[in-house]
């Protein structure tokens, strides 16, 4: 099958690359923690390692045979007291999710398509339908270079991801176009670190400054403010 | 023979799930029909796994989830402070709550009740002196302003000493 052959070329590639030295270089750079594993594509992890685990998450497949999980993303193992165990990836490229929250900003209008810039390979779509209110004819006054944020509903390896601005009710609850504004882009695992709910940053910084903020899980970063000083910047890209 | 005990179970009707009130819970049952579905499908593209061969195997329990909110933790992204956009600080009361699983079917998106607590109590109370037929829904203040402003209806006197009682002397 060409997925185990894929495998054996990322566990050759693993060997050829000295992998010790490399997962504790990264090891350091990422998580400074102790107790924690940096995987690379290929290597499997027997399920004895992983002792009740039921839900498996983004980086690890199960291996065939039935012998443990496959890493297919490099990235330190992370587990917790739900029994869930994925790998925390370190990247700057978005690959799309079902279900996750994005930034994007307008491209162009194709139709009754607006193509959106979300930072995945592919560009997003979202119909104009999908903006809560939105009818045939009362259409959303969207322009290229315009913000949203949006939730992806389709994600696929074939086709591009779909956008919609709406939640299963039909009402947008926090998504849509977001006005003015600065827009900036971080690595995805930054993102995530954000809006992680034990990180106290926002909430340190919002003590300070007025503020407003849409987080992207793609790593595209929304701001208002009245007053979008240096320091508020170094804060944010300090962290 | 599974299938039709399956479909003995009690449904709601069609024409109730399409109410707007019902919503949440159609939602639900529409999730729960696609994960059957889904399941269905998956044994029967892996016949060996629904044979029973490789059940006893812990990784095929294990379910694959790549939402990386439901992983980490997450709370919604958007989030304003100190007063920046009121409706956005709404919002995060919100989806605080979804996250917490505290949300309830009779509470709005804003997170308040349609029916406050102090309502709630006060309606009770009266009902339970006798009263609550005369109360129609009006807080006290708001029907003795729509008794001024139409004179002209002849209201009951005997409703309006009894009003006067319950909340002390009307400032004239």
């Amino acid at each position: 099958m060409a997925f185990s052959n894929l495998n054996l070329s990322y566990l050759s590639l693993a060997k050829s690359l000295d992998v010790p030295v490399l997962s504790q270089l990264r090891l350091c750079s990422i998580v400074p923690l102790q107790g924690m594993t940096f995987y690379v594509p290929g290597e499997v992890i027997k399920s004895s390692r992983l002792p009740g685990v039921r839900i498996l998450g983004y980086g690890l497949e199960k291996a065939p045979g039935g012998v443990g999980f496959c890493v297919v993303q490099p990235g330190v193992l992370q587990t917790d007291d739900k029994q869930q165990a994925w790998i925390s990836i370190h990247s700057k490229r978005y690959i799309p999710q079902l279900g996750d929250h994005v930034v994007g900003v307008v491209t162009s209008r194709a139709g009754e398509l607006y193509k959106v810039d979300i930072g995945s390979a592919d560009q997003a779509y979202i119909s104009f339908l999908s903006f809560e209110g939105a009818t045939k004819r009362n259409r959303p006054n969207l322009g290229v270079g315009d913000v949203l944020y949006a939730r992806i509903v389709r994600a696929s390896r074939h086709l591009e991801p779909e956008l919609s601005c709406v939640d299963a009710e039909l009402k947008s609850r926090g998504m849509g176009k977001l006005e003015d504004g600065f827009v900036f882009k971080i690595s995805t695992n930054h993102a995530r670190r954000l809006l992680r709910a034990s990180c106290r940053l926002l909430k340190l910084i919002g003590e300070q400054i007025r503020f407003e903020i849409a987080v992207g899980i793609n790593g595209k970063i929304w701001i208002k403010s009245d007053d979008l000083n240096k320091v508020f910047f170094k804060f944010l890209f300090l962290n | 023979m599974s299938r039709r005990m399956k479909d003995k179970a009690p449904k709601l009707s069609s024409n109730v799930l399409e109410m707007k009130f019902m919503k949440r819970t159609k939602l639900k049952l529409e999730a729960k029909e696609k994960q059957k579905k889904d399941q269905e499908l998956f044994s029967e593209c892996n016949p060996s796994t629904s044979e029973g061969v490789l059940n006893s195997n812990i990784l095929d329990q294990v379910e694959i989830c790549r939402d990386w909110q439901q992983l980490e933790g997450l709370v919604f992204g958007r989030q304003s402070f100190k007063g920046f956009n009121p409706e956005v600080e709404k919002l995060m009361i919100y989806y605080e709550k979804k996250r917490n699983g505290e949300l309830s079917d009779s509470e709005s998106d804003d997170g308040e009740t349609e029916v406050n607590d102090k309502q709630m109590a006060k309606t009770l109370n009266r009902k339970r002196k006798g009263e609550a037929n005369e109360e129609r829904g009006y807080s006290s203040k708001n029907k003795r302003k729509m008794k001024k402003r139409n004179d002209s209806h002849q209201i009951p006197e005997k409703e309006e000493e009894k009003e006067s009682d319950d909340d002390g002397p009307d400032v004239l």
